[in-house]
């Protein structure tokens, strides 16, 4: 043997594995060529796998199968360069972005339902028997809140929605109950099989996969009504696929996808947990079979805010744009909202809370990793303003020049927050259910970095309330603390902390508060008006209207009367339980605005508790009530005669809510014109024609022009006329435009 | 003494046996470079969703067996066994690289071994703090059935995750630095084969370098495809230098008795096995 003998091999080695690799790949791209190409959601690969075997048996052809995130598929799909021959997924919008970009070849076709289900260990040690329980204390249910959308998010929004119509306090009871598994959907039910959880929400097809498939593991179907009750989010049940206009086998993939919805592959979807859509099984869940872009919450609060703002109605704006964040978010238009925060920042003469927001604009945007939110898809319909892609961009830009712009820093950190709470924020996930216990906490927080300790206590105080028993409690009420004493209320914050240490005790949030107490033990409260006394209110969550109820009292306890009459107004159009609590909110609500030194509006609210509620026990306090009032004050608007019904649908609510501010004349905070405004942006298609939209902007117009901004008023009543031109408000509309229009009395003498 | 024959016949037996690796991971190699999920490939296979990758059933097998190798002998299975070195090697033979005989080159390549470490603390890092511990999955996964589809390949790399594109310029830098400087990426970047080289510290049978035979003539470092000395963490015990030196001043060393490397390295691998059981 030679010493070359190895280099000579070594050469022959780099070409074998060389040639080895690139026919590997030619091999593959041959393959490719000739083969049906389909594309599917990653959770659809085990089912997929097998059928594609047996489509392959059966025509006598090769499918080239690829299975990932379906939403990055999609968006190649419709706005890339390679295209498949037939895709397969859950109902998202993709499917209308893929129709608008002429791609689709006939309509989608409905193959199968992939319900939730709830799946406990065979033994159950927990003894769950259904949803319903899975907010019961001491049951621990695993959750992957980092997973892609059916396993992660999907189970957030059903929970939100059984709270919202089902069971009250079970979204939030979901959280506190929640144990984090891994960051895949794949570990969801882990923790099950090691005893660590006892319960999870996962789709039926999760438990056979192959990690599942034999394992002692039972499903507990959950009732096609609570999963119904899920408007947005369920669209990730229902499964459907469609052949593309790729060209030559645009046929053979559309007897790919037939194939799938053929009651002869029935036993292949049942193998994997799925309702063929062929079954009876599936029957219930027929009103699921749509595809729908779900509505942009982000961007209606966004444009909600931005309105608030040219209105001048900052306040108001810069909650909406900080719930456009914590609420509506993460979502692609946080950047803008967190620029204007800025902008409206160093307005209002604030530059070290301009330099906050933009500081973070910065250092947030645009988001590490792919987001979902990104996704061109999920756009379709609703473009954004100009900005194709990556919108964060010209925020940033912003935001840079902002800085730039900006004095230098003159405030510690430590003296623009002299009472500190949390130093990183907590980060509000996608998964994060929608109006949650922690979404509140951020939000208060951030108001509160944002310089407004008022908002911070309003939606702090929302966490143990609303959203009792979240496991953000101790941390909220602690800052509420921290707000009063922010704001001067020593005695308050030294109240508020107490209760953080009686009600939470061993928590992080009560060792917080012990400390806090001691720091203040010498310092003197800001001395403030007493409020009129409240009737005393023992704290019930039972049901929605009692935590409302809750609230409100605890926001007039706190010293935001304003908010406290809102709240009880919430109360009297909720579905009550019975009329004694309408009438003890009406009550209240006379009594908050006493509090508020409206005493025209608090005889209103007397005299509708005498009206609408005669056998109630509160209407003999609210005949003393009157009797006390001195005699100028008078309710502005004669009262009907019949108590309200229930507000049926969040645009109902505002604007009932906000006719009761207008029948007591009451503008001020801009409250009333911030409900007119809720109620066009929250009506839903529903609405559309109906005389809730052009009533509402008319009077958001009558609003502006009585707070002195007629140029915005007259917008608002042009688009009445414009809009909704057969409905009387458009001739009320038209009528004050002309009164707008004509002379003053005092511009004619001018000129004259 | 042994000559030049029996070196290449070593060599030659671990070539077949890096080949023999290669057969058994390549898949498995192609789809971490390529498209695996985590941040870090080859590490969390076991909790991986991409059940189409062999990784997800061969990993432990692999674990166990460089776990055992690493007690008997160190870091050999940097030498006899990873694709990577292989290729890396094969790459280096052929592109016969020059770039060790540059002035300074010594000094440089004192400094650029420290290297290794920073690179093992930062995958530590990545794996347990940041990125996507083991026993956690990753949302991104595309899978397919073939390693080698070339669909699952470009959906992967434009999903938009970081990682598959700096994965992709790791690899690209380790072939091309294989070009210029013999096994680049083991001697200066590779974070298992640092971990790898702590076992040679304390392996059953390690490779020792007697001192009252050696001339010094500096054969080994510098024809070293590792270029460094026998015995350190460096060392991939590739037995090169035992069938090169010229002086016999370089053998296999057991807890307890002296391996004779004569007649031949390959014998002596043999005579390790039986001795340890694991032959």
């Amino acid at each position: 043997m030679s010493k070359t003998l190895v280099r000579r091999l070594d050469a022959v080695l780099v070409l074998a594995i060389g040639v080895a690799a690139v026919s590997a790949f030619v091999w593959g791209a041959v393959q490719r060529r000739d083969a049906l190409a389909v594309w599917s959601c990653g959770g659809n690969y085990q089912v997929l796998s097998d059928y594609v075997r047996r489509f392959e048996r059966g025509h006598s052809c090769a499918v080239n199968y690829v299975a990932a995130p379906v939403q990055y598929l999609l968006e190649m799909a419709t706005y890339g360069d390679r295209m498949p021959d037939a895709i397969v997924g859950r109902a998202g919008p993709g499917w209308l972005a893929l129709k608008k970009e002429g791609k689709l070849s006939g309509e989608p076709t409905f193959f199968a339902i992939d319900p939730l289900v709830v799946v406990v260990p065979a033994d159950n040690p927990a003894g769950v028997r259904g949803i319903e329980d899975i907010g019961r204390e001491g049951v621990r249910v695993s959750a992957t809140p980092d997973a892609m959308r059916p396993k992660s998010k999907v189970p957030a929004l059903l929970m939100s929605a059984l709270d919202e119509q089902f069971f009250p306090g079970i979204m939030d009871s979901w959280v506190r109950n929640s144990i984090r598994s891994g960051k895949c959907g794949m570990t969801l039910l882990e923790p099950l099989l090691s005893g660590k959880a006892d319960a999870a929400v996962a789709p039926s097809s999760l438990v056979t996969y192959p990690e599942y498939r034999d394992k002692p593991l039972k499903l507990i179907p959950i009732q096609p009504k609570h999963l119904l009750a899920m408007k947005k989010g369920r669209a990730s049940m229902p499964q459907c696929a469609a052949a593309l206009n790729s060209g030559h086998k645009t046929a053979l993939a559309r007897q790919f996808v037939e194939g799938l919805a053929d009651p002869a592959n029935a036993d292949l979807l049942e193998q994997h947990g799925y309702l063929p859509i062929s079954s009876a099984k599936a029957e219930p869940f027929k009103a699921m079979l749509e595809i729908n872009a779900p509505k942009d919450l982000a961007g209606l609060l966004t444009r909600l805010g931005l309105l608030l703002a040219r209105f001048g109605a900052d306040d108001e704006a810069r909650r909406r744009l900080l719930i456009v964040i914590h609420i509506g978010g993460p979502s692609h238009w946080d950047a803008r909202a967190r620029y204007e925060l800025g902008r409206l920042a160093l307005e209002s003469g604030k530059p070290d809370i301009a330099r906050h927001h933009w500081e973070r604009v910065c250092r947030e945007f645009p988001p590490e990793g792919p987001v979902e939110y990104d996704s061109r898809v999920l756009q379709v319909g609703k473009p954004i303003e100009g900005l194709e892609r990556k919108p964060y961009e010209h925020w940033i830009s912003l935001a840079r020049e902002g800085l730039a712009s900006l004095p230098p820093e003159r405030r510690t950190r430590a003296e623009l927050l002299p009472f500190p709470i949390r130093s990183e924020p907590l980060t509000v996930l996608e998964s994060d259910p929608p109006k949650s216990g922690k979404r509140w906490l951020t939000l208060g927080e951030d108001h509160y970095r944002a310089g407004d300790p008022r908002y911070a206590m309003r939606d702090s105080l929302k966490v143990g309330t609303l959203h009792h028993p979240s496991p953000y409690s101790a941390d909220a009420e602690y800052n509420v603390g921290v707000f009063q004493a922010a704001m001067g209320r020593i005695d308050l914050a030294k109240e508020q902390w107490n209760r953080t240490i009686s009600e939470y005790p061993g928590s992080a949030a009560a060792r917080r508060a012990g400390r806090a107490l001691q720091g203040v033990r010498d310092m003197c409260t800001r001395v403030v008006p007493s409020l009129p006394e409240m009737p005393s209110w023992q704290e019930r969550f039972d049901t929605h209207p009692l935590r409302t109820m809750t609230y409100g009292m605890r926001l007039y306890h706190h010293g935001l009367p304003l908010y406290a009459f809102k709240e009880m107004l919430k109360v009297i159009h909720s579905e009550a339980e019975g009329t004694d609590l309408a009438a003890r909110a009406r009550y209240c609500a006379g009594v908050a605005c006493m509090a508020l030194e409206w005493p025209d509006a608090a005889a209103r609210q007397w005299v509708l508790c005498q009206r609408h509620y005669r056998e109630s026990s509160w209407v003999s306090k609210a005949t003393e009530a009157l009797g006390d009032l001195p005699p100028s004050a008078a309710p502005r608007e004669i009262a009907p005669s019949r108590a309200p019904e229930p507000a049926k649908g969040p645009a109902q609510l505002h604007f009932a809510i906000a006719e009761e501010f207008l029948a007591a004349a009451l503008f001020d905070d801009d409250e009333v014109l911030l409900e007119y405004l809720k109620v066009i942006t929250t009506a839903a298609p529903a609405d559309s024609e109906s005389p809730i939209l052009p009533n509402a902007t008319y009077k958001a117009g009558l609003c502006l022009e009585e707070t002195a901004r007629p140029a915005f008023a007259r917008g608002m009543y042009e688009r009445v006329a414009a809009r909704w031109p057969d409905t009387p408000f458009a001739g009320k509309a038209r009528a004050r435009l002309a009164a707008l229009s004509a002379p003053s009395p005092e511009a004619s003498g001018a000129s004259s | 003494m042994m000559g030049p024959d029996a070196m290449e016949r070593i060599t030659l037996i671990r070539r077949a046996s890096q080949v023999a690796f290669l057969l058994l991971t390549g898949e498995w190699l192609t789809i971490g470079w390529l498209r695996c999920p985590y941040g870090v490939p080859f590490v969390s296979c076991m909790s991986c969703p991409l059940r189409s990758c062999p990784g997800t059933w061969l990993q432990p097998y692999l674990l166990a067996l460089i776990g055992v190798s690493s007690l008997v002998i160190g870091r050999a299975f940097c030498g006899w066994a990873c694709p990577m070195g292989l290729i890396e090697e094969v790459l280096g033979r052929i592109s016969r690289p020059r770039l060790e005989r540059l002035k300074g080159f010594a000094r440089a390549d004192r400094w650029m071994k420290w290297l290794k470490w920073p690179a093992l603390a930062a995958v530590v890092y990545l794996v347990f703090a940041v990125n996507y511990p083991p026993g956690r999955g990753h949302p991104y996964v595309v899978r397919a059935a073939s390693a080698f589809n070339l669909d699952a390949v470009t959906i992967a790399w434009t999903m938009g995750v970081r990682a598959y594109w700096v994965r992709a310029a790791v690899l690209a830098g380790a072939l091309v630095g294989a070009l210029v400087l013999m096994r680049a990426w083991c001697r200066y970047c590779c974070p298992f084969g640092a971990l790898l080289g702590l076992f040679n510290k304390i392996s059953f049978i390690k490779l020792w370098r007697d001192e009252a035979p050696c001339e010094n003539c500096g054969k080994y470092p510098r024809e070293c495809v590792q270029h460094t000395v026998p015995g350190t963490t460096d060392c991939i015990i590739c037995g090169d230098c035992i069938s090169g030196c010229s002086c016999s001043a370089i053998r296999l060393r057991s807890r307890g008795f002296e391996m004779n490397a004569q007649p031949g390295f390959a014998e002596g691998v043999e005579r390790v096995g039986s001795a340890s059981g694991t032959g």
